[in-house]
């Protein structure tokens, strides 16, 4: 037996972190791609900033604000995942390439893109929240949309760590560049965002 | 090796389809009764349904069946139940009515005359045989701001609370 707040911070962690709904979790591996792990900070502040546009627009739909329409929402979060794989491909031109394929990011467009894309991956949250959230006064709703948004949060952290320690073995042990793995982990999102992209044609 | 992850992940479907239902159960001191609110997906439970009745019952529609609430009230008697201080109480169904975005049913069950019991078990297994990933979720509300949470799934059909 758990209290409320436990319970849906479960399903928040449960639902970020679900393979079967995996769309969420391939955002963040695109999101993660360019960085290595001594630029663990930065990825923090993005990981912030998705979390910002996301909790937005959760909140907004749950509290019957905005109105979802879950078939261009589902259509969207694979079109957002694309994007940020093809931003990745491209950022070494907006960008002064440092040593060894640091790029210095003085556009830093990917804290916006982040952000940006954080408010529609929000309202796909939106459709499963609305499912789960209890009526009635005995079960505020604040407080299932906070322990739902610390799961997502605890399990957003969790794959960055995955990501960057993944990249921290291939660029140590595997002896990949950066660029190679950037490349790697950027196309086959892209491929596989394109997949679910036109799965999920609207119409 | 692009296209090995693809295959990879296309094997396990980008569906985002989720199976959850939700429920209240709370003691209303007032009437001496349990009350439980029910919100099950409306597609979810046809496909249950259709397990023991293949026809379509159309529940919650204009063309809904005379029987499909017969079958209703069957189907959530095997599958909810409640223990109140060890001895299993059957439930009255009351009633249904759609949810607001017309998905969905909220059914209204009520165990009458009782008194707040000790201990409670939940048993809450609807769904569970059609979907592997199906959870209930029962919010349980009891006098005095005493409020509990279970998560059931397969692998945890049910659970005991001493109040």
């Amino acid at each position: 037996m758990q209290s409320l707040f436990q319970t849906y911070l479960t399903l928040g962690f449960e639902h970020i972190a679900d393979l079967k709904g995996y769309d969420h979790i391939l955002f963040i591996i695109a999101l993660c791609a360019i960085y290595k792990l001594s630029e663990w900070r930065k990825v923090v502040i993005l990981a912030t900033a998705f979390t910002l546009g996301h909790s937005a627009t959760l909140a907004l739909a749950a509290l019957d604000i905005i109105p979802i329409n879950a078939e261009w929402i589902e259509f969207l979060i694979p079109v957002t995942i694309l994007a940020t794989a093809l931003y990745n491909v491209v950022v070494h031109r907006f960008s002064r390439e440092m040593d060894e394929g640091t790029f210095d990011r003085r556009m830093n467009l990917n804290y916006f893109f982040a952000a940006g894309f954080g408010l529609i991956h929000g309202m796909g949250f939106s459709n499963f929240f609305r499912a789960m959230v209890m009526p009635g006064e005995h079960a505020q709703l604040v407080k299932q949309l906070f322990a739902f948004n610390i799961g997502v949060e605890v399990g957003q952290l969790l794959i960055i760590a995955c990501v960057l320690a993944a990249s921290y073995i291939a660029f140590n042990l595997g002896k990949i560049k950066q660029r190679e793995w950037n490349l790697f982990i950027s196309g086959g999102a892209a491929a596989n965002a394109l997949v679910i992209a036109l799965e999920r044609w609207p119409g | 090796m692009n296209l090995l992850i693809v295959f990879l992940f296309a094997a396990w479907g980008p569906a985002h389809a989720f199976h959850v239902s939700k429920a209240v159960v709370e003691y209303n001191p007032g009437e001496q009764a349990i009350q439980v609110s029910m919100h099950l997906f409306l597609d979810d439970l046809e496909a249950a349904l259709k397990r023991t009745h293949p026809e379509l019952l159309y529940l919650c529609s204009d063309k809904e069946k005379p029987e499909a609430e017969t079958y209703l009230k069957e189907y959530l008697s095997q599958h909810f139940r409640l223990v109140l201080d060890g001895q299993p109480k059957a439930w009255n169904f009351l009633g249904k009515e759609p949810s607001e975005d017309l998905q969905g049913v909220w059914c209204y069950l009520e165990i009458p005359k009782t008194k707040a019991p000790k201990s409670i078990r939940v048993l809450h297994t609807a769904l569970m045989e059609v979907f592997d990933d199906q959870k209930n979720i029962v919010h349980l509300s009891f006098p005095g701001n005493r409020e509990w949470t279970c998560l059931l799934s397969k692998d945890h059909k049910e659970e005991t609370l001493t109040l």
